[in-house]
């Protein structure tokens, strides 16, 4: 840096953050960068120059000055084919896989999901139509309706912790290995799966709950009449 | 122990309004065992199911040990019925999930009774039942006579002021309907009060007071 310029020489005009470029599969945090402004001293370089990344500035017309930039590009490379991309289609084209990915675990992540409160539904029609006359009796001896609703609820929430346990290894695993193929990646942090967990109850208990007020909130008499 | 001024119960549909109780006053004094009779659809069981705050009567009064229950909402009943009421009915109402033993602490469980307390009243009760050897079996396994006494041993076990019985011995054969008049005559020896609706004359005889009723109405036994 302190040495004098030579013919061959190119001054370093400023240092700047790390640049991330290229997948973030491939691990390039070693590999240097640097960005050149090379004046007419380089023109014989030719092609090997023909990249240039422009930043607009927010709330600009984006497709306006992508006509612009075509434009003054056209000009200024003698009417040579020009291609203008966005950095964040470069993105998505550059994440096909991954996103579709996503989008897959999503879809069918929710159709679990529905098929699982639509079992869990039926299952509370069905119960609550079956012990009636257990919760009419149950009333008339000094339940409340919430000692009602727990007592239907509890069962479910017995088979969602079973199944919480079950699945939170599984699920860490998987979601590390996938993590794995990546270079950079974010960590699983451990409170995703409470919060899961959570989520996934709080849909259950309403479930359950709505379904079962009714019975729970019925005269008792009506259940327990003689037959 | 209770009394009944000028109830009236309405029960009322689209089509249709129908005066299950019109204008029925009773008196019970604590300790009383008192029968009531009637020809089916006289409001007997109606009148049962006001006296255990299962249903509300549309007009009237009504005291119980001292308390006016008859406007009390839904909460409020089912927590001066707990420990207070005992119920017996006819077709035994028995939990089949549960076995003998969790049929009878049902009423201790909401009265928040600790588990040790539970066990040991429950064993009690089921042993002056005679029916403690059959304490982990299921309604299902037990005969007519048998799940009456377990319906007997819970309406009791939390030694409540007054027993309501909807025709007790209804189901049971004759030695069985016995057995259980002669227990409920023995609670009411102790000071339970006994309300007890009957179509048996024989039944009706171990009461000290007999009410007959009619198309909603008392009309002896006042």
């Amino acid at each position: 840096m302190d040495k004098e310029l030579t013919d061959g020489d190119l001054p370093v005009i400023g240092v700047c953050e790390n640049v991330r470029y290229g997948s973030v599969h491939q691990d390039r945090t070693t590999d240097p960068v640097a960005f050149v402004i090379l004046g007419e001293k380089y023109a014989s370089w030719g092609d090997r120059l023909d990249i240039l990344n422009v930043r607009l500035a927010q709330n600009s017309n984006k497709v306006e000055l992508r006509h612009q930039i075509e434009d003054k590009l056209r000009e200024m490379n003698g009417d040579a084919e020009v291609t203008v991309r966005f950095l964040d289609q470069q993105l998505e084209n550059l994440y096909q896989e991954e996103f579709r990915f996503i989008r897959q675990v999503l879809v069918f992540s929710i159709i679990c999901l529905v098929i699982t409160l639509i079992g869990v539904f039926c299952l509370t029609l069905f119960e609550t139509e079956y012990r009636r006359k257990e919760i009419g009796i149950r009333k008339v001896f000094g339940s409340t309706e919430e000692e009602i609703l727990a007592l239907l609820s509890r069962r479910y929430l017995v088979l969602l912790l079973i199944s919480f346990v079950m699945a939170v290894p599984l699920a860490w695993y998987i979601g590390q290995q996938w993590l794995l193929s990546f270079a950079e990646r974010t960590p699983i942090h451990w409170w995703l799966f409470p919060l899961a967990l959570m989520a996934v109850g709080t849909i259950t208990l309403a479930t359950v709950v709505v379904q079962s007020w009714r019975t729970a909130n019925e005269n008792p008499i009506n259940s327990i009449k003689n037959e | 122990m209770l009394q009944l001024t000028d109830i009236t119960k309405v029960f009322r549909t689209e089509e249709v309004e129908t005066v299950a109780l019109n204008g029925v006053s009773l008196n019970v004094r604590p300790g009383e065992f008192v029968a009531v009779m009637g020809p089916s659809g006289c409001g007997k069981s109606t009148l049962l199911n006001v006296l255990g705050l299962l249903d509300n009567p549309t007009s009237g009064r009504y005291v119980l040990d001292g308390e006016e229950v008859g406007t009390l909402k839904e909460r409020q009943r089912t927590r001066v019925r707990k420990g207070k009421i005992g119920f017996v009915f006819q077709s035994f109402n028995l939990i089949e999930e549960l076995n003998v033993e969790q049929n009878v602490e049902l009423p201790l469980r909401y009265l928040g009774v600790p588990a040790r307390e539970r066990k040991k009243r429950v064993e009690e009760i089921l042993q002056r039942m005679a029916i403690s050897h059959r304490s982990k079996h299921f309604p299902n396994q037990l005969s007519g006579g048998q799940q009456q006494r377990v319906a007997i041993a819970r309406a009791v076990v939390s030694n409540p002021k007054l027993i309501l019985a909807d025709e007790p011995t209804g189901n049971l054969d004759s030695k069985n309907g016995l057995e259980v008049m002669q227990l409920l005559t023995q609670l009411n020896q102790e000071g339970t009060t006994i309300v007890m609706v009957t179509h048996s004359q024989r039944d009706a005889n171990y009461a000290s007071r007999i009410v007959e009723m009619l198309d909603g109405q008392i009309t002896e036994g006042l």
